[in-house]
């Protein structure tokens, strides 16, 4: 497959993976979005718990938040900019996959925190992991930026 | 910053990574492991209603709960196998853009679908319940991605003639 067909076909996925994002996002905020387990119930008192508990927890409900909604913009603006561009391979969109990779180690630390200061317990998830490689996706993103510089002098 | 330096960077957070998802897998498999062990020694893998309930049970759920639970196994492995083989491409060779990498992305986009759609059929032939969760938009970011990378395998073919 030549260079064109390819990001023809790019642009189609993106832009498919875009709308998809929008359908999920929508359909959740409305609650109508088949969802219907509850992974984690920390119950907290403000009342029981000491005063450096109390503001963690809120610092940590605040990344939480952050993270999610960050995430999910900047997930859906990769797609949008894949969908719109000439080439795949720009500093913009490194930089974008190189956002979400933080959002979600951010998401991940807030959310294990959370669940430690409420039960004391730590449960890991595979989050800080898509974000270690999306980090290294978004390093890839600027090689191949590069490379999109040197073929465009060539030509 | 130079090629090298990029190559590099990518080298040690993939190297990381590798350990990251090995250590990973260690801890759940010894978490786990034992309870699932001693579930199975005790039994509580049989059907919790009894025999009259399990008669009860239509014959198409059986029927599509044993080849969903083995699919559902197969793709956890698949998924596993690809992400590492992607982290192992990534953390060697010169150049992040080859044919290994993008098919390993494809195989892990394409499982993550698969695994989605097996655990909600799953989950609704076992539990009567409809949980989708969002495995299958990271797949098709993967398969994006995988697209992506394979565009960067052609400029990169194109770097090394000029040279």
């Amino acid at each position: 497959m030549d260079k064109e067909k390819l990001t023809k076909k790019i642009k189609k996925l993106s832009r498919f993976t875009f709308y998809a994002m929008i359908f999920y996002c929508i359909l959740n905020c409305c609650d109508i979005w088949p969802d219907n387990v509850k992974r984690h119930n920390v119950h907290m008192d403000i009342n029981d718990m000491p005063l450096w508990k109390g503001i963690l927890s809120i610092a940590a409900i605040f990344f939480l938040v952050v993270g999610v909604v960050g995430a999910f913009i900047s997930a859906m603006k990769t797609m949008s900019y894949l969908s719109k561009g000439r080439t795949p391979f720009t500093k913009k969109i490194a930089n974008r996959v190189r956002d979400l990779g933080i959002y979600f180690i951010v998401m991940e630390i807030a959310c294990n925190a959370l669940v430690f200061i409420g039960s004391g317990k730590i449960e890991p998830d595979l989050f800080w992991l898509a974000g270690l490689v999306l980090y290294a996706f978004s390093v890839v993103f600027r090689y191949g930026a590069k490379l999109q510089k040197e073929s465009d002098e060539t030509l | 910053m130079n090629n090298e330096k990029m190559i590099s960077k990518l080298k040690v957070i993939s190297r990381i990574s590798v350990v990251g998802v090995i250590a990973y897998i260690a801890l759940m498999a010894y978490r786990y492991l034992p309870d699932v062990i001693s579930g199975f020694m005790d039994g509580w893998n049989s059907y919790d209603g009894g025999e009259a309930a399990a008669d009860e049970m239509p014959v198409w759920k059986i029927l599509t709960a044993v080849p969903c639970g083995i699919a559902f196994a197969a793709t956890l492995i698949i998924i596993i196998v690809a992400g590492l083989q992607l982290l192992f491409s990534l953390s060697k060779g010169n150049s992040p853009f080859n044919e290994k990498v993008s098919k390993s992305i494809k195989n892990l986009g394409v499982s993550c679908i698969v695994f989605e759609i097996v655990r909600t059929f799953l989950m609704f032939v076992t539990l009567d319940t409809v949980h989708i969760g969002m495995l299958w938009l990271a797949g098709l970011v993967l398969c994006a991605f995988s697209l992506i990378f394979r565009y960067g395998t052609i400029l990169q073919q194109e770097s090394d003639e000029t040279l």
